[in-house]
């Protein structure tokens, strides 16, 4: 393989997609790719859920998930010239836990 | 909610044991915490992606004591939630969509903008209508008449024309009629000096004047006319550039003029036929006389154009009109101070701190045009002459003074 397509390969490389995650893991615990996806489906599901209802959740020692209001702001199309009032909205936040900030320094 | 209890909600709907979940846990945690590490980021279906950003070190203000303080370079973690998630979140305010407000905020604006243009024009009227009183009071005083008319500029001139042509007229006539008019004149006579007295009495400016001799006193009224006419005309010089901003006024106003011109041309006629069959015998003293007294009364009417501009000068507020500034010649020899270019000074600047506003660098500009060829481009440790102004030129209150420095700009500054 030439050099360039290995630097190819390596920038390709720079996300862990939710495959890789799956693969990873099932290498760790030993169990099989299925039985992972089933666990993190469940584990995805709670997670959401739990946010939804309105608490901070911690997500394992990452880190925090809260919901965040946005305020509602006048937009201003330079092209058409319209404004717009875009309506308050609520988003996902998420703090990292101080042992995550710690081990990606 | 706590490890534990996820653990058991997973155990039970997956029918993995909690060992295993914890060990399955524990491993996704240490999995991501390493993706990140490694990858930058971390994908998870029906989540959202966790990415590491790195975040250069920058400078900041220690909160407690003031020091600059150095945070230093450093990692961290954001996320971004999928779409799903994202709406799941949201649902509370899904409902709620994004409202076009085009025309309706622009509709409240425009009516309060021109609210206080209607806000800003009766005030300016009701001035105006209370300056037209109260020139109108001083009028009456000084003339000891009612004003109720206002000739215009042309009105005089004309009068000047009109009366050299009275005059010449008269002189023809005077040699016609002058042995018929012998007898008649007699009686007329007294009729006139009466009107003399009357007008000479009435009109207070020629009082001075009505020491001459009976036969002048006619012409006197005249000159006393002359000078009525003339505050007049000073009252409606500076009323005439108000009554332009009223159009509906003119035509009223322009009636006015009219009316009065033909009363004063019928007086004038009037008052020199009088003069003719008053003093037949002295006919060619008398045209010469009267000539004199035209080129006194055009000297007196020019004297007082000069005084009306004078006057025009110190109206309200000593504010200038534009066109006065377009006929006045600005001296920029007269150095006020001196400011030495530094880096990043700009003529707009040096305005403002001398004049009071940016507009005016333009004369700054002109005084300097030996020096600056480019008022955009002064270059560093140039000594920038700042000239003295007449301050009615740079009246940052005067809407007109700013227009006039713009006109300037226009001529000089491209």
């Amino acid at each position: 393989m030439p050099a360039n397509l290995n630097c190819l390969a390596k920038y390709y490389d720079k996300n862990m997609n939710h495959k890789e995650l799956q693969a990873a893991l099932a290498e760790k615990t030993g169990m099989s790719q299925k039985q992972c996806q089933a666990i993190l489906d469940v584990f995805v599901d709670v997670m959401r859920k739990s946010v939804v209802e309105g608490e901070s959740t911690q997500m394992l020692d990452l880190g925090a998930f809260d919901v965040r209001e946005k305020e509602q702001k006048v937009m201003f199309n330079p092209l058409t010239g319209k404004r717009s009032l875009i309506p308050p909205k609520l988003v996902v936040g998420f703090k990292a836990s101080a042992t995550t900030k710690n081990q990606i320094k | 909610m706590t490890k534990n209890e996820i653990i058991s909600i997973i155990a039970e709907r997956t029918g993995v044991n909690r060992a295993d979940v914890r060990l399955f846990l524990d491993k996704f945690n240490e999995i991501v915490l390493q993706g990140l590490n490694d990858d930058q980021m971390v994908k998870i279906k029906g989540l959202g992606t966790f990415k590491m950003v790195s975040v250069k070190a920058r400078k900041s203000v220690s909160v407690n004591g003031g020091e600059t303080i150095e945070i230093p370079a450093h990692n961290k973690v954001t996320f971004t939630a999928e779409k799903i998630f994202a709406d799941m979140v949201n649902e509370p305010l899904a409902h709620l969509e994004v409202v076009e407000l085009s025309d309706s905020p622009v509709e409240d604006e425009d009516p309060a903008e021109e609210g206080s243009d209607e806000f800003v024009t009766p005030a300016r009227m009701k001035k105006l209508s209370e300056d037209a009183v109260e020139l109108k009071g001083l009028l009456a005083d000084i003339n000891g008449l009612p004003v109720n008319v206002e000739p215009e500029k042309e009105v005089t001139v004309e009068e000047n024309t009109v009366e050299e042509n009275v005059v010449e007229e008269v002189a023809v006539e005077e040699s016609v009629v002058e042995e018929v008019a012998v007898e008649e004149s007699v009686v007329e006579e007294v009729a006139v000096e009466e009107s003399v007295v009357e007008e000479s009495t009435v009109e207070e400016n020629s009082v001075e004047e009505s020491s001459l001799k009976e036969e002048n006193d006619n012409q006197n009224g005249q000159v006393g006319e002359y000078e009525k006419v003339d505050d007049e005309h000073n009252y409606e010089e500076s009323k005439k550039d108000e009554t332009m901003t009223h159009g509906g006024k003119v035509g009223r106003i322009f009636l006015l003029v009219m009316l009065l011109l033909l009363v004063i041309v019928g007086a004038i006629y009037y008052v020199n036929f009088k003069q003719v069959a008053d003093v037949p015998e002295k006919e060619a003293e008398l045209v010469v006389e009267r000539k004199d007294t035209v080129e006194v009364k055009r000297d007196t009417v020019e004297v007082k154009e000069d005084t009306v501009v004078m006057e025009e000068d110190k109206l309200p507020d000593g504010r200038l009109t534009i066109e006065q500034m377009r006929t006045m010649k600005i001296d920029y020899s007269r150095i006020k101070a001196t400011e030495t270019v530094r880096d990043g000074s700009r003529l707009t600047m040096i305005a403002l701190r001398a004049y009071g506003c940016k507009e005016f660098w333009i004369h700054i500009y002109l005084a300097n045009r030996d020096q600056v060829s480019n008022p955009g481009q002064i270059t560093t440790g140039m000594v920038i002459k700042i000239p003295e102004i007449d301050g009615r030129l740079i009246d940052t209150t005067n809407p007109d003074c700013l227009q006039y420095a713009k006109e300037l700009q226009n001529k000089y500054g491209k």
